[in-house]
C-alpha cells in the first residue's frame, strides 16, 4: 500500500495501480474516452490528462492518468485550470474528428466545449483511441485489427486482416466516432469493406449474427449438443419456444401464437 | 438453497406492461426493458379456447451459457445468491451472449449502446426492496419468497421451475367455452 495525495485528499493505493483507478475509487471524476475497463490502457484519447507532482517536487508535469502507475507520496491534481485547458483543447479536436458523436459530445459539454475551431481535411472519422484493436487482440483474440503509425501515412489508420475477423461487431459498436461502420443487408453483415454471411433464425428467418461469430461461439461453449431444437433460432424465437414449453404447447406454436406489442 | 426464488403466476398476469414500464424507470432504459410479457393465443386447448400471458425475461441459470461464452473475464458473473449479473464496465457489446442464451433473455439495446438483462433489482434486494417489476405488478404475478415460502405456495399445484423462477401454472385458467 502507498500513499498519495489526489485533489488535496489522502488515499491509499495498491502498487501498480493506475492514478485513474486510484482516483475512481476515491469517487474523484475524470473524464475519459478511449478507455474500457476490460481493455489495456492506452492514453490515446488524452482527455484523462492530469497534473501531477512526484515526492517532494514542486515541479509539475502532466500525464495521462489511465496509464499512469501511482507513486509514494505523489499529488495529483485532476481539475486545475490547467488540466482544464489541455483537456479542452483536446474536446475542441476531438470535436472536429467526430461531431456526429454522441460520447465526444458529451465531453466537450462537460468542459464547456461547444464549436470547434479546427476543421477535417478527410471524412475519416478515426481519433486512434486503438479501442477497436485492442477489443479484438486482448478481448475477442481474433487479432484481425492493427493500428497503423502516422508515418506510414494514409488512412485510414487502422489495418484489418479479413482471414482474422469473425464479423462480431464489437469494434464497430465500441467505436467512440462511428468510424467503424457496420451494415447488415440480404443476409449479410458487411463490416470493414468485408462481407459475412449471416445465420438465419429457422423459425422467423430473421438474421442474427455471422456464421463465423457463431462459430467462434460454439467452439468457445462447446455447447452445441447442448442446445437442442433452440440452436438455429434467433434469441426472439427462443424466448418463444421457452414460453411454449412452459405452457406444454406443441412445437408449431412457436412462433405464430406469441404476441408481444410493445417493443 | 437459493436465498431469493421468483415465482411467476400464470394466472394473474393480466398482461398491463407494468412490469416492463417499472423495469425500464429503474434502470434507466428509453427502450428495450430487460424483461417482456407475451400473450400466447387465444387458442383452442381441445375444444376450449384459452389465453394465457407469459413474463419471459433471464431465469440465472445454474450453468449459464453467457457466463461461459463471454470473452471478458468478470463480465458476467453468477453471485453467491445464484443470480447473474452483466457488469456494463466490463462488457465489450461482442454479442456472444446474446446470441449464446437459450432462454433469449440478452439483448441489445441501441439506445444505451448496452447489452441489456435482468439483474433481479439486486441493489433493491440488497437494501430489503423487492425488485421493481415485482413491487410494481397490478396483479401480483410476481412474488420474491424463500425456499421454504415457495414449497407452500407450489405444494400440489402445477409449476415448472426454469433457474431461480418457478413458473406456477394454470389452475383457474383464463378458459371460457367457445360454444
Amino acid at each position: 500500500m502507498l500513499e498519495l495525495v489526489i485533489d488535496g485528499q489522502a488515499v491509499r493505493a495498491e502498487e501498480g495501480a493506475t492514478i485513474l483507478g486510484v482516483a475512481r475509487d476515491a469517487g474523484i471524476y475524470i473524464p475519459t474516452l478511449c478507455h474500457h475497463d476490460a481493455l489495456s490502457p492506452s492514453g490515446a484519447c488524452r482527455l484523462c490528462i492530469v497534473e501531477i507532482y512526484p515526492q517532494g517536487s514542486k515541479l509539475p508535469s502532466m500525464t495521462t492518468a489511465c496509464n499512469f502507475p501511482v507513486k509514494e507520496e505523489m499529488e495529483v491534481r485532476t481539475s486545475s485550470q490547467k488540466v482544464l485547458e489541455a483537456r479542452r483543447l483536446r474536446a475542441r479536436v476531438l470535436l472536429a474528428k467526430g461531431p456526429e458523436s454522441r460520447a465526444i459530445q458529451e465531453i466537450a459539454a462537460e468542459l464547456g466545449v461547444e464549436t470547434t475551431p479546427f476543421t477535417l481535411e478527410t471524412d475519416k472519422t478515426c481519433i486512434r483511441c486503438s479501442l477497436c484493436v485492442r477489443v479484438c487482440r486482448e478481448a475477442i483474440g481474433a487479432d484481425a485489427l492493427k493500428l497503423i503509425t502516422r508515418s506510414e501515412g494514409a488512412e485510414p489508420h487502422v489495418e484489418v486482416s479479413p482471414n482474422n475477423c469473425i464479423g462480431c461487431g464489437s469494434c464497430s459498436l465500441l467505436c467512440p466516432t462511428g468510424f467503424i461502420k457496420m451494415e447488415e443487408a440480404g443476409g449479410q453483415r458487411i463490416i470493414w469493406d468485408t462481407a459475412f454471411e449471416m445465420k438465419r433464425c429457422s423459425h422467423c428467418s430473421s438474421y442474427t449474427t455471422s456464421e463465423a461469430h457463431w462459430k467462434y461461439i460454439e467452439e468457445k461453449t462447446g455447447t452445441s449438443s447442448e442446445f437442442g431444437t433452440v440452436r438455429d433460432m434467433c434469441p426472439v424465437c427462443r424466448r418463444d419456444a421457452v414460453s411454449a414449453e412452459l405452457l406444454d404447447l406443441p412445437e408449431h406454436f412457436t412462433t405464430s401464437l406469441f404476441t408481444s406489442d410493445f417493443d | 438453497m437459493a436465498k431469493y426464488n421468483f415465482l411467476f403466476e400464470v394466472d394473474r398476469c393480466v398482461y398491463c406492461h407494468a412490469c416492463e414500464i417499472a423495469c425500464m424507470q429503474e434502470n434507466e432504459l428509453p427502450s428495450h426493458p430487460w424483461t417482456r410479457v407475451v400473450q400466447a393465443g387465444p387458442r383452442y386447448k381441445g375444444k376450449i379456447l384459452a389465453l394465457d400471458f407469459l413474463q419471459q425475461r433471464c431465469v440465472h441459470c445454474e450453468d449459464p451459457f453467457c457466463v461461459r461464452v463471454c470473452p471478458v473475464d468478470g463480465a458476467i458473473e453468477r453471485n453467491e445468491d445464484g443470480i447473474v449479473l452483466l457488469y456494463h464496465n466490463l462488457c465489450i457489446l461482442c454479442q456472444a451472449c446474446v446470441n449464446v442464451c437459450p432462454y433469449g433473455a440478452l439483448e441489445f439495446n441501441p439506445d444505451k449502446n448496452i447489452i441489456g438483462k435482468c439483474n433481479f433489482c439486486l441493489d433493491r434486494l440488497r437494501e430489503g426492496h423487492k425488485p421493481s417489476c415485482v413491487h410494481t405488478c397490478m396483479g401480483r404475478a410476481l412474488e420474491v419468497l424463500g425456499e421454504e415460502e415457495l414449497e407452500l405456495r407450489v405444494a400440489g399445484k402445477k409449476a415448472k421451475k426454469a433457474g431461480l423462477i418457478t413458473y406456477l401454472l394454470n389452475t383457474i385458467s383464463r378458459e371460457c367455452d367457445h360454444h
